[in-house]
């Protein structure tokens, strides 16, 4: 850093965030409303909601290449491309690898969202609770460490969050995957009710169920139900989903006690030995790449998983070499995330009276069925997964596999083909110690900072997994009357990264010398040091992730208040 | 149904029932292409009239505009200068100058529907290629421009509601 004049800021913050996404989001809300000063830091760009949504409500023919990527983007976003549905209706909305280089030592797509609000604007808005089965896993089948806390401990947080973004969907009465507080599920379709009525009739355990997603059927201040368009992930003006920008910034803001930063790349936390406490943050503005360091009371991290981690491995200091409070060297270790790739299309013969109109923005779940409570553990691997998808009229997407041209081939394709239905499956990864991130030795980003290496694969309990969740799903759409059904294990989809619901790495447990939060998202070593989001998972439950994360960053700044009023931070 | 897309189907129809796809197609070659104004960025200006025209035999105007109409043969060209790789954009072009060379272009519509058919099921790879790619743009052209999407198609936009259950002989054609 010899190269940067460092200016400490006059101001000093009672709290600062670093990251304004999901969970930088809640922390920012949840710090001002309690009356704390808050410096949120973005590493990206501003974002004006409802302005900035450029894309919102084009047709398809407003786009001059109908989405595709000119080949200079293709360069650019080279490693995130790989996810197959990066285009340029929300490019913008995505970092560019050219510019925030990683180094894949195994495969991994790592892909974030540079500006305010982080991938909350482009996130799947898909929200499940995990359960105790989740939190007790770890412990029960000797993989990783055990959770430090209890559904009881998150539930309350859990209604408490999902009252604010929310969350419609179904109440299932599953104690696999708790109720919560819904709104007026979205409506499944003839033929997913079909389906929903073989499984029961097939199955005692086995239930189709609208995804409960953060998309509103019910007002919510001025956030308005949703209006059926279609695709969320451009952005939404009626602040019909919940994002960072739409819901719990501008409650934030509204406190008056929201200092919002944008081009703010924290590059390291620093740490002040005599009062054992992390004493503030080091700032680049990528832009003018000036550099200052911002002080406060409190730091949250919640810059994504992947980039939390990264900061903390490069906060380096006489007392902690290998990143702050890492001492016991299991920062960067057990990464997880989904692991995807598991696709089934099939044909559903009937309903052709039948179609749908509007563009929902959300499929049906297929929750959990596997090694459940009661149950007989499955031979050949532990935990489970769950599936997505939906059921829809083929369009003129058919057209591509339709021999001829000419007038016949277009009548043809204007008449809709069968009922289709297609799924992807999510699976849970267990916590590995070699699935690892550290920081390269040698490489670093325009702005110094070492890039992040990535180690990661999936092994043989996933493996396991994947045909178990293959057979019995093609079996069970077999029984629902499916015709012609595709069962596929992409294995490009198994790369870790590519569920985007990469997390683990700055774990929570009971014991310091083997995790690095405590249950309560409290850095063992350094007391007033949160890491609230994906990074602080001891374990992967195939739920969606988000919404877990939420509960607990706004768990950890009640409990961070409380410890500061009593004095022990 | 909407009323206004009732009445303007009936329009189109009525149209079409007329004049036979071949005789529009004919039609359309003598009068300027769609959006005059177009400035070329891949192809020249004689590749740009035979594509019109294959992209028109791939999706003619019957009831509906074509794929001329609605301006696929700019679209492939767009796609051509900014998206695909230059071997596939070398080879494509090459293509259309081999047809230009065989006077496609001054062939009956039968007999240009017979080269395409040939080229369908051709066993040279090049024509093949050739053949797939220029179907699988024009399909993605078509059905993504306002013509195909909302003439052709039907094309919603918020509607504000889902409906699970809808008749389908109340559209009667597929959604965009």
């Amino acid at each position: 850093m010899e190269n940067f004049e460092l200016k400490k800021q006059a101001q000093k913050y009672d709290a600062i965030v670093i990251g304004s996404g999901i969970s930088g989001g809640w922390a920012a809300k949840e710090l001002c409303e309690k009356g704390l000063k808050t410096l949120v830091l973005e590493r990206g760009r501003p974002i004006e909601h409802r302005t900035d949504y450029i894309t919102e409500h084009k047709a398809p023919w407003e786009f001059e290449l109908r989405g595709d990527l000119t080949r200079e983007e293709q360069e650019a976003y080279s490693q995130n491309a790989r996810i197959g549905y990066l285009d340029k209706t929300a490019l913008h909305f995505f970092a560019k690898d050219s510019e925030s280089p990683y180094v894949e030592e195994k495969p991994f797509v790592w892909a974030r969202g540079y500006q305010v609000g982080g991938k909350s604007i482009t996130w799947g808005r898909y929200t499940f609770r995990i359960s105790d089965m989740d939190f007790e896993a770890n412990q029960r089948d000797g993989h990783g460490v055990d959770w430090p806390i209890r559904y009881a401990d998150i539930a309350p947080w859990y209604a408490y969050v999902e009252k604010f973004a929310g969350i419609s969907g179904e109440h299932l009465g599953l104690a696999h995957l708790p109720d919560g507080e819904f709104q007026r599920p979205m409506e499944l379709n003839v033929v997913e009710k079909h389906i929903r009525k073989r499984f029961r009739e097939e199955y005692n355990d086995r239930y189709l169920t609208i995804a409960r997603a953060a998309v509103l059927t019910e007002q919510i201040g001025d956030r308005v139900p949703c209006h059926y368009c279609g695709p969320c992930w451009r952005g939404c003006s009626t602040g019909s989903y919940f994002s960072s920008v739409s819901s719990t910034l501008p409650a934030a803001a509204a406190t008056g006690n929201l200092t919002l930063r944008p081009y703010s790349v924290a590059q390291r936390i620093t740490y002040d030995p005599h009062s054992g406490k992390a004493s503030g943050v080091v700032v680049i503005d990528p832009e003018t790449r000036e550099t200052m360091e911002f002080q406060a009371d409190l730091i949250f991290v919640c810059a994504s998983a992947m980039a939390s981690t990264q900061l903390l491995m490069n906060s380096k200091s006489e007392s902690f070499p290998e990143g702050i409070g890492n001492t016991s060297g299991v920062l960067g270790h057990y990464l997880m995330d989904h692991h995807l790739g598991l696709e089934i299309s099939a044909t559903m013969p009937g309903f052709e009276d039948k179609t749908t109109m509007g563009n929902r923005p959300v499929g049906f779940y297929i929750p959990r069925y596997r090694n459940l409570e009661g149950q007989a553990p499955m031979p050949g691997f532990l935990r489970g997964y769950g599936w997505e998808g939906s059921a829809y009229r083929e369009s003129w997407g058919k057209a591509y596999g339709l021999e001829g041209f000419g007038a016949d081939f277009k009548k043809e394709v204007r008449q809709a083909g069968p009922w289709q239905v297609g799924m992807w499956g999510f699976g849970e990864t267990l916590p590995y110690y070699d699935n690892h991130v550290r920081l390269h030795e040698t490489e670093t980003d325009d702005l110094g900072i070492p890039k992040l290496v990535f180690s990661a694969e999936i092994k043989d309990n996933e493996k396991a997994m994947r045909k178990d969740s293959l057979a019995t799903m093609a079996e069970m759409l077999e029984k629902a009357g499916c015709k012609d059904i595709a069962a596929i294990d992409n294995p490009d989809g198994a790369i870790p990264g590519y569920g985007i619901h990469e997390m683990g790495t700055a774990r929570m447990g009971r014991d310091p010398k083997t995790s690095y939060l405590n249950g309560f998202n409290q850095s063992h070593e350094v007391r007033n040091l949160f890491v609230t989001d994906g990074a602080c998972m001891t374990s992967s439950p195939c739920q969606n992730p988000s919404i877990t994360y939420m509960a607990l960053t706004a768990r950890a700044v009640d409990y961070a208040i409380d410890q500061k009023k009593k004095k022990n931070i | 149904m909407d009323r206004r897309f009732a009445l303007k189907n009936l329009t189109l129809s009525g149209m079409g029932l007329a004049l036979s796809p071949a005789l529009l197609s004919a039609l359309q070659s003598c009068t300027p292409g769609y959006d005059p104004g177009y400035a070329l960025q891949a192809l020249t200006a004689k590749q740009d009239q035979l594509l019109a025209q294959l992209v028109e035999l791939i999706i003619p105007t019957t009831d509906t505009p074509g794929a001329r109409a609605a301006g696929v043969h700019h679209y492939i060209d767009r796609v051509l200068a900014q998206v695909k790789a230059p071997e596939m954009v070398r080879a494509f072009c090459a293509m259309l100058d081999r047809l230009q060379d065989d006077g496609f272009l001054a062939q009956r519509t039968e007999a240009q529907v017979e080269t395409l058919q040939q080229m369908e099921q051709a066993t040279a790879p090049d024509e093949r290629a050739f053949f797939g790619q220029l179907k699988s743009m024009t399909i993605h052209g078509y059905y993504t421009s306002k013509i195909g999407a909302s003439e052709e198609l039907k094309y919603v936009h918020a509607t504000g509601f889902y409906n699970g259950e809808m008749d389908y002989s109340e559209v009667g054609r597929n959604f965009y």
